[in-house]
């Protein structure tokens, strides 16, 4: 098997505050060009919140949860927020272990995720 | 007449040190313990150990090169479950570093990667590492009674 990355990124923008990158495949080291690329496409029109969309995640392993950190210090650098929505019971658990839900909010599913950000901006 | 308690052996394997092979060795793994008949979460947890300790004796054992192998053994008994994944990189210990914290990797005083042993043994009841000269074995264990680890099924928040 070659080392190569086998994830597919999308971004989408449902407002001017608010992107989504859907994520298909595997999470590891090798889908950080990807990843970054996305996000640097989610965050530039001026998205405030990046939201992950975990929902076609077939597999994310050490390197991966390696590589949202990475994320996540890039988005509290640029005073983003990260959300995620989609994981599955097995990586909602991961996520907790490493306290990765901690730091970036997990909700079932889209809707669930940007009615905390319509609620959020309210609070505000 | 007593039972034997011994974990038999149900398969075993060798695999090139390429990355990818950690996800075929847990896909062999996991249909060698169908028998078993594990929940969704512990099967989940199995795979995730095991491509893990794959992918940790393909790049610090045998350091990426191919022609070493990695090797699987999978037994099982009427108690546990044992995967043992050994390497050919012999000659030094397998080193543990600070245990993974995820404020101290946000402020920059860990790295952001190191969660690959913490994920082993966060996903099985033991674990076990020996060094060799000739290589290192991680020992994965799930106990079959499951109601005895607490580590079966997710009591995760919503």
């Amino acid at each position: 098997m070659a080392a190569h990355s086998d994830v597919s990124l999308k971004v989408r923008n449902t407002d001017s505050q608010t992107s989504i990158i859907d994520i298909k495949g595997e999470v590891s080291a090798f889908a950080e060009d990807e990843l970054m690329m996305a996000y640097s496409e989610a965050s530039q029109n001026g998205a405030q919140v990046i939201v992950l969309n975990f929902t076609d995640l077939d597999y994310m392993n050490s390197s991966g949860i390696g590589l949202l950190v990475t994320l996540l210090i890039r988005a509290n650098r640029q005073g983003h927020q990260l959300l995620a929505y989609g994981l599955s019971p097995h990586y909602r658990r991961v996520f907790e272990l490493t306290r990765l839900n901690e730091a970036i909010r997990v909700y079932d599913d889209e809707i669930a995720a940007l009615a905390a950000i319509v609620e959020a901006d309210r609070a505000d | 007449m007593s039972l034997d308690r011994t974990p038999q052996m149900m398969c075993e394997f060798g695999l090139r040190s390429q990355h990818g092979m950690e996800r075929l060795a847990a896909a062999l793994v996991l249909e060698a313990v169908v028998p078993l008949q594990l929940s969704t979460s512990r099967q989940e947890q199995l795979r995730s150990a095991v491509a893990e300790a794959v992918m940790n004796g393909i790049e610090h054992g045998n350091r990426c090169r191919a022609e070493l192998p990695v090797f699987v053994q999978v037994l099982s008994g009427p108690e546990m479950l044992v995967v043992r994944v050994t390497d050919r990189g012999g000659g030094s210990p397998i080193v543990e570093g600070d245990e993974p914290d995820l404020a101290e990797k946000l402020a920059g005083r860990q790295s952001p990667r190191g969660w690959g042993l913490f994920l082993m043994r966060s996903m099985v009841d033991d674990l076990h590492i020996t060094a060799t000269e000739e290589g290192h074995t991680v020992e994965l264990v799930l106990y079959l009674n499951q109601a005895s680890t607490g580590k079966d099924g997710y009591h995760g928040s919503t």
